[in-house]
């Protein structure tokens, strides 16, 4: 274990967490932009019909 | 009951026009597939829901009743320290995971169209999950622990259910790839969510080195074992408590209620916040601790974040109920998701306030932290699944549900008991935390002395008591409710036959448009409308997202745990001699770390009481750090030299005698049950293995440790002890108690805060 401390103190991957931060920024707002996005809304208004178009329900 | 159940009922026909059925309908050749779904499975799953839940309250009970009267701690495997982990991990992962996998399976078919990938693996899925909890049941109370909060579970079980959450795992993809609805519905995402992150938690979490069939040490030591903890805890409540119930929210409640979601759209920006701010958010259970300030700030600001979509999400499912709000005075199902929805709002509101540092600064460490969870566990988790469960009910069961009007009292008995429960520990909680910071006028702790603040608590934790005891009597009501139903089955099961046309290769738009696949992967690369592809591959799609915040959160996490300079290291601190390695292990064998903190925090009402603020470099060699998360006695972290060892040796036979109003359990077996000598060198070696510098000892543990255990057993009888302990394992306990703190040896004035 003290190996793999070495080596991965030495690898300078401090930056990589604001690295990791930013990709999630962008990333999550490429969701929100698709998310509202035109040309969805019928799928959006299907799925949100899923579970209580469904059968199968007994009783 | 066999075929399509009419639920139009409360649709808005302006807005929704169900797609034309054209291509499918009308062209010949559409393959239709008959097939029907597994109920089997979510009975079973149902009714282990409600044997784990009311054991895992009754374990519950008990440890409440055991902090008002310590005389309940009746045998050594059934004290305060043994038995809290049982009850968390019993109703985290018995009650609530079971409910879980109930809610999964019903619907996850249902939204897929398609049976499980395969009854096998549903089977070996469900007694796999089962036989953990037995076994998890048996060791918690033997002690074999590895001391890390709702991942306590040794070695060989966490390599169990590692085995059983892929055998999940395999069934649930196997269901996606073969399912006959092309668009997954938010729900299933996260469960796809839950699956790929908590495996993960749990492995990087678990990750240690084994000393013995039932004993192991993390490989993570200190700061960096904590970092990992509490990024697997906080996740895991995220990602067990949190996610899959808004999935069963998202199901059950349009069911119920016969009518869609309020807002599509909202459902899935909640969904995706919430994966992308929980990762972040970790640290805020370690505010003011030895770890990195940036750490903690980040973990704060994202907590805080997390407010607005948690919000988003309850009233999301309130507004669901827009219009249908009479069906709730008539239908108990529905009161349980009201209140279930209104605890998400109230603990995701109290959540990002208790991460703020100076809120923290006040709640941690006490009761409060206990109220949170509980509004959360009770409240949230607890009456989503009875709510779903009273609707699964006459469905599963054939037949109609016993008695509504006892769901009814269930419903109100449980409302009563929650809110006496969360009243009472929420105002305990602020009371010891004002009585632990408060200074008289001549600048003197007021309440120097620690049991003086236990003592304020007690009838508060008899109301506990008794609220809990109201949500057991309603848990009991449920189960009559629940057996009853299933003595009114039919002699056998009918399984309604569903078909459903299979998934083809064109793909089908909404608006009726068909377009054929391109030929030839070139060709469909450059004919792809990457857009749509999104939907159309919506697996590779979840699961790459899912790996990348997996490969983020470790970014995030890792250079913390594994940078060097992050831990300054203080040439003072020495590794545990193996008499205390010994001692150590008894302190979590026995659980200690459930009522006794090793963490000062640095401010003055802190230090004052228990001396100099605890540094990161202190912990280097902690394998696992057992800071604590709960201060139902004082600190320990500074408790070397305290007291005469026989103090400790009378205190731990009998607290009582020494402290007439302690309320911690008495520990007699201790100063009889022999210390396995032989058995250190193993520990120590693997302690070795994992970078302590232990010298000399790893070549001749056990005499050293027969060897310092001599001397201070002799100091014990020097001061009027008892003869004989040299070879009990009382001497380690003392030997590691004497030895905390010693390493640094600050003057212990008192630090203001900074
Ligand atoms: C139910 C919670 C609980 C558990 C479990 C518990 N304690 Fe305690 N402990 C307390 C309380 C409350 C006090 C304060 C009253 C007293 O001195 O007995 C205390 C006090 C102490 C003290 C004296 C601290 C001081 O500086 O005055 C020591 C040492 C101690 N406990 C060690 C242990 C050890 C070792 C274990 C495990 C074998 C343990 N405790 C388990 C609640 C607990």
């Amino acid at each position: 274990m003290k190996g793999l401390t070495d080596v991965v103190s030495g690898a300078g991957l401090s930056v990589y967490a604001e690295v990791a931060l930013v990709i999630f920024l962008i990333a999550f707002l490429g969701i929100v932009i698709s998310l509202f996005a035109p040309g969805k809304q019928h799928t959006y208004e299907r799925l949100r019909h899923l579970p209580i178009d469904g059968e199968g329900d007994n009783a | 009951m066999t075929g399509p159940k009419s639920t139009t009922t409360g649709r808005e026909p302006a807005r929704y026009e169900p797609p034309i059925p054209q291509p499918i309908a009308t062209t010949p050749n559409v393959l239709l597939d008959s097939f029907s779904y597994d109920d089997d499975i979510v009975r079973k799953f149902l009714i282990a829901t409600f044997v784990w839940g009311l054991v895992g309250m009754l374990v519950g009970l008990v440890v409440a009743v055991q902090l008002a009267n310590p005389a309940m701690n009746v045998a050594p495997f059934l004290t305060f320290g043994r038995l809290r982990p049982l009850h968390t991990n019993a109703v985290i992962f018995a009650f609530a995971g079971n409910a879980f996998f109930t809610g999964a399976y019903y619907s996850t078919q249902r939204l897929l169209k398609t049976r499980m990938f395969s009854d096998g693996l549903s089977r070996f899925h469900f007694w796999g999950w089962q036989a953990i909890i037995v076994s998890a049941a048996i060791t918690l109370p033997l002690g074999f622990t590895q001391a890390k909060e709702y991942a306590e579970l040794e070695w060989p079980i966490d390599i169990a259910i590692a085995v059983v959450w892929v055998a999940f795992a395999v069934n649930f993809f196997g269901a996606i790839a073969r399912r006959r609805e092309r668009h997954l519905y938010v729900a299933v995402w996260s469960h796809i969510a839950r699956i790929v992150t908590v495996a993960s938690l749990h492995i990087f979490n678990n990750l240690s080195i084994p000393a013995g069939p039932f004993k192991s040490y993390s490989i993570y030591a200190g700061v960096q074992d904590a970092f990992m903890q509490w990024w697997y805890g906080h996740n895991a409540v995220a990602f067990f408590l949190t996610t899959p119930f808004l999935g069963m929210m998202y199901y059950f409640l349009p069911k119920a209620a016969e009518r869609p979601v309020f807002s599509y759209k909202l459902s899935i920006l909640h969904f995706w916040t919430i994966v992308f701010m929980y990762i972040w958010a970790g640290p805020h259970h370690l505010h003011y601790t030895a770890l990195p300030e940036w750490a903690s700030t980040l973990g704060m600001l994202f907590s805080v974040m997390l407010w607005m979509p948690s919000w988003g999400g309850m009233v999301n499912g309130l507004l669901t109920l827009r219009g249908a709000w009479h069906k709730v005075v008539e239908e108990p199902v529905l009161k349980f998701f009201v209140v279930a929805i209104t605890a998400y709002g109230m603990a995701t509101f109290e959540g990002p306030m208790l991460s703020i540092k100076s809120v923290n600064a006040l709640a941690h460490y006490t009761d409060w932290i206990i109220a949170h969870v509980h509004t959360g566990a009770l409240g949230w988790n607890g009456f989503l699944t009875f709510g779903m469960i009273y609707w699964l009910l006459p469905r599963l069961f054939q037949a109609p549900l016993y008695s509504k009007k006892l769901a009814e009292v269930h419903f109100w008995v449980a409302t009563f008991g929650i809110l006496l429960y969360v009243v009472a520990i929420y105002s305990a909680g602020v009371t010891q935390g004002l009585m632990w910071r408060a200074f008289d006028e001549t600048g003197r702790l007021a309440y120097p002395d620690f049991v003086e603040t236990v003592m304020k608590l007690m009838p508060m934790y008899w109301m506990r008591a008794a609220g809990g005891t109201l949500y057991i009597v309603g848990m009991l009501l449920f189960g009559y409710n629940i057996l009853m139903t299933w003595r009114r089955r039919p002699a056998s099961y009918e399984v309604p036959v569903i078909q459903a046309p299979r998934l083809t290769k064109e793909y089908v738009e909404g608006n009726g448009r068909v377009t054929p696949a391109p030929a030839g992967v070139w060709a469909r690369f450059v004919a792809m409308d990457w857009h749509r592809a999104w939907e159309r591959l919506p697996v590779t799609f979840t699961v790459l997202t899912a790996v990348a915040v997996i490969v983020a959160s470790l970014f995030e996490v890792l250079p913390t745990f594994l940078i060097r300079s992050n831990v300054p290291t203080i040439a003072s601190v020495k590794p545990y001699t193996p008499l205390e390695l010994a001692g150590r292990d008894v302190y979590i064998a026995e659980g200690c770390f459930n009522c006794h903190s090793q963490m000062i925090r640095p401010f003055r009402h802190e230090t004052e009481r228990y001396g100099e603020y605890s540094k990161p470099g202190e912990f280097v060699y902690d394998h696992p750090f057992l800071w604590g998360s709960r201060r139902i006695g004082p600190d320990l972290a500074r408790e070397g030299g305290r007291y005469p060892n026989l103090w400790h040796v009378r205190h731990m036979e009998d607290p009582r005698a020494i402290t007439q109003k302690s309320i911690m359990p008495a520990y007699p077996h201790l100063l009889k049950d022999p210390l396995d000598f032989v058995g250190i060198q193993r520990r120590v070696d693997v302690m070795a293995m994992l970078g302590v510098p232990y010298g000399d000892a790893v070549n001749r543990a056990p005499e050293m440790a027969r060897a310092q255990a001599d001397s201070l057993a002799k100091a014990v009888e020097g001061e009027g002890g008892p003869k004989g302990l040299q070879d009990k394992q009382i001497i380690a306990l003392v030997a590691y108690l004497q030895r905390l703190g010693r390493d640094i040896k600050a003057p212990q004035v008192a630090r203001s805060t900074p």
